[in-house]
């Protein structure tokens, strides 16, 4: 078959495409290498959950999660949260200094709010809203 | 080695003694091209949804508001946050006006193709900047990456055939991604099994899936509330056909009766995850659409039911012992040629078998016939089927059907073929290429059960 640059080339762009798709896996333990794809995702059963989110609360009737079940966060702030949060659940003073400075008008929301760490099975979690809340930190 | 690689590579796209990128061209062409302009389109369309309010991307006024979140990947390190509002409504800006000049120009310019690519993978980088990677647009970058080698003038059969190439490993590329995706999925129902704790071999499995996307985007999808209150081995059932049509993707690759049909139920994937776990791969399945469902090295004649009813009957020929004559073709003057002829002798040899060395005229005659099989060092075996004419079979497919044939042992052998064309040819090429044997100078004298086969 006729050879030209692209006869090289394209098996050879697959062939270290997924070379370095396949890195973290093999290698790194999981990061992802953007634009690569995650061929992890989604390949294990989750078995329980474990997630940081801050207790919003105006009083004992009304107390709201700022991720969990809060359909109201734009795009960004529903990616951005819940990473610099779980960030936060393994370094909590100078992460979530460093969160609350970025995101300030957050400490107006509630009359008090705690750093806490969800965690339970997912099932309940979602069907039943059962779950344990530890209360890390209180931060106002 | 790398040589032996890229040969492999096109040579699998042979199929019955024709490349099939080369087996209709001129209408491929024409078709690939449709398609591509297709792409750019839906390119361009993204571009406008990025401005939109009522649409699935990040919409333009939240990202400018959300200078505050922005955690910078590798790729947007250079980004001057001192100038957000800048820096976004250029990038947005950059992204519209490449793909509109791709919509255009995408025929006349590898220029506009390459910033149609730096476009989108800018976009892509900002809105991965906020903590956590989507894999939505992925695919989209990846391809019109790929479209940039498409050259920008097709009137002459190589160009026509770089046109396909690009194409193909566009194809390829999507297909080995559900492939690899697929992989980790089954290996994680073995992992998971072995260490004793929940798999998707597991009732709630999918419904596991669900409840984790849906703790984390708080939506519900539309079969959750079924899903979480009835789950059963069923849905288990489902999701595992899903892991397996993306692991057999693979296969399909180099079998472009297939692609279509695979193209579908790669989307029907996509439709059901919507349905039920939720992460919206809805740009991807437009993609896999282009690419596959409407793949210009599918039989252009009949349609996907078609495809599917042919798929069947395959699979029914393959399950049925068939009592067609075949010929296999070998180098007379290789010794492992010579060795492998040999090796067959130590079977009972079906009555069908036929030897005869591609140094006769036959083979010469079935070479000019089929002008790609030119540059072919292999076995050859070719079959005559009352029903469908001529098969010829090369490289590792002629030798695992023959072994298949002789006895039943090498049957894992032939499925390693059938899954793996390509990795089972690149065995084949390696061996091939470094076929001397230490020592042997003389062909041995084939056996007698051999001799009264051989064909002049």
């Amino acid at each position: 078959m006729h050879k030209s640059f692209i006869s090289y080339f394209l098996p050879l762009f697959l062939a270290v495409y997924f070379s370095i798709a396949l890195l973290p896996v093999l290698k790194y333990g999981g990061g992802e290498i953007f634009p690569f794809f995650s061929f992890k995702l989604y390949s294990k059963i989750p078995d329980g959950f474990v997630r940081y989110d801050l207790l919003l609360n105006e009083g004992e009737a009304d107390e709201s999660y700022l991720i969990l079940g809060n359909s109201n966060l734009n795009p960004l702030e529903k990616r951005n949260y819940p990473y610099r949060l779980a960030k936060a659940g393994a370094h909590p003073l100078e992460s979530l200094d460093e969160f609350f400075a970025q995101n300030s008008d957050l400490l107006e929301r509630g009359r008090t709010i705690s750093f806490v760490k969800l965690s339970g099975k997912s099932i309940a979690a979602v069907r039943d809203q059962s779950f344990e809340v530890e209360t890390i930190k209180r931060l106002k | 080695m790398i040589g032996t690689l890229v040969n492999t590579f096109w040579e699998s796209t042979i199929e019955n003694g024709k490349s099939f990128l080369n087996a209709s061209a001129a209408e491929s062409t024409i078709r690939a091209k449709l398609l591509i302009g297709v792409f750019y389109l839906f390119v361009f369309v993204n571009a406008v949804q990025t401005f939109s309010p009522y649409q699935e991307f990040t919409e333009w006024s939240v990202l400018l508001e959300s200078q505050h979140l922005f955690t910078p990947i590798w790729t947007m390190r250079w980004f001057p946050t001192d100038y957000w509002e800048i820096g976004v409504r250029s990038i947005l800006l950059f992204f519209l006006g490449s793909s509109l000049l791709g919509l255009f120009l995408w025929r006349r310019s590898r220029i506009v193709r390459a910033s149609v690519f730096v476009a989108v993978f800018l976009y892509l980088s900002l809105v991965a900047s906020f903590g956590k990677i989507d894999h939505f647009m992925h695919i989209m970058l990846l391809v019109s990456f790929l479209f940039i080698f498409i050259p920008n003038k097709t009137e002459s059969a190589s160009t026509r055939l770089e046109l396909l190439k690009v194409f193909f490993g566009a194809q390829t590329l999507v297909l080995l991604a559900y492939f690899v995706s697929g992989v980790f999925k089954l290996y994680g129902i073995l992992d998971q099994e072995v260490r004793g704790v929940v798999s998707a071999l597991s009732p709630d499995s999918l419904a596991r899936n669900l409840a984790k996307s849906s703790l984390a985007s708080s939506y519900d999808t539309f079969f959750s509330s079924l899903i979480l209150n009835h789950y059963s081995y069923v849905f288990s059932a489902f999701m595992i056909l899903g892991f397996i049509v993306e692991f057999m993707a693979i296969y399909v690759i180099f079998k472009p009766k297939l692609h279509r049909l695979w193209g579908v139920m790669l989307m029907l994937l996509h439709a059901g995850i919507v349905l039920t776990v939720g992460p919206d791969f809805t740009l991807q399945m437009f993609v896999v659409g282009i690419l596959l469902v409407f793949s210009p090295f599918a039989n252009l004649e009949t349609d996907i039911v078609s495809d599917f009813s042919d798929a069947l009957k395959s699979l029914k020929k393959r399950l049925t012992k068939s009592k067609n004559e075949f010929i296999v073709f070998y180098d007379g003057d290789c010794l492992m040629c010579n060795g492998f002829i040999t090796f067959l002798a130590k079977y009972d040899l079906p009555e069908q078998l036929r030897i005869c060395k591609i140094q006769s005229e036959r083979f010469q005659q079935l070479v000019s016939e089929h002008p790609d099989m030119a540059t072919i060092d292999s076995v050859v075996a070719v079959e005559t089927a009352p029903e469908t004419g001529q098969v010829i079979r090369i490289k590792s497919n002629s030798v695992t059907w023959v072994l298949s044939k002789v006895s039943s042992v090498f049957l894992p052998l032939r499925l390693l073929h059938l899954v793996f064309p390509y990795v089972a040819n690149t065995l084949y090429d390696l061996i091939a290429k470094n076929r001397e044997i230490p020592g042997a100078e003389h062909c041995p004298i084939p056996p007698e059960n051999i001799r009264k086969r051989i064909l002049t």
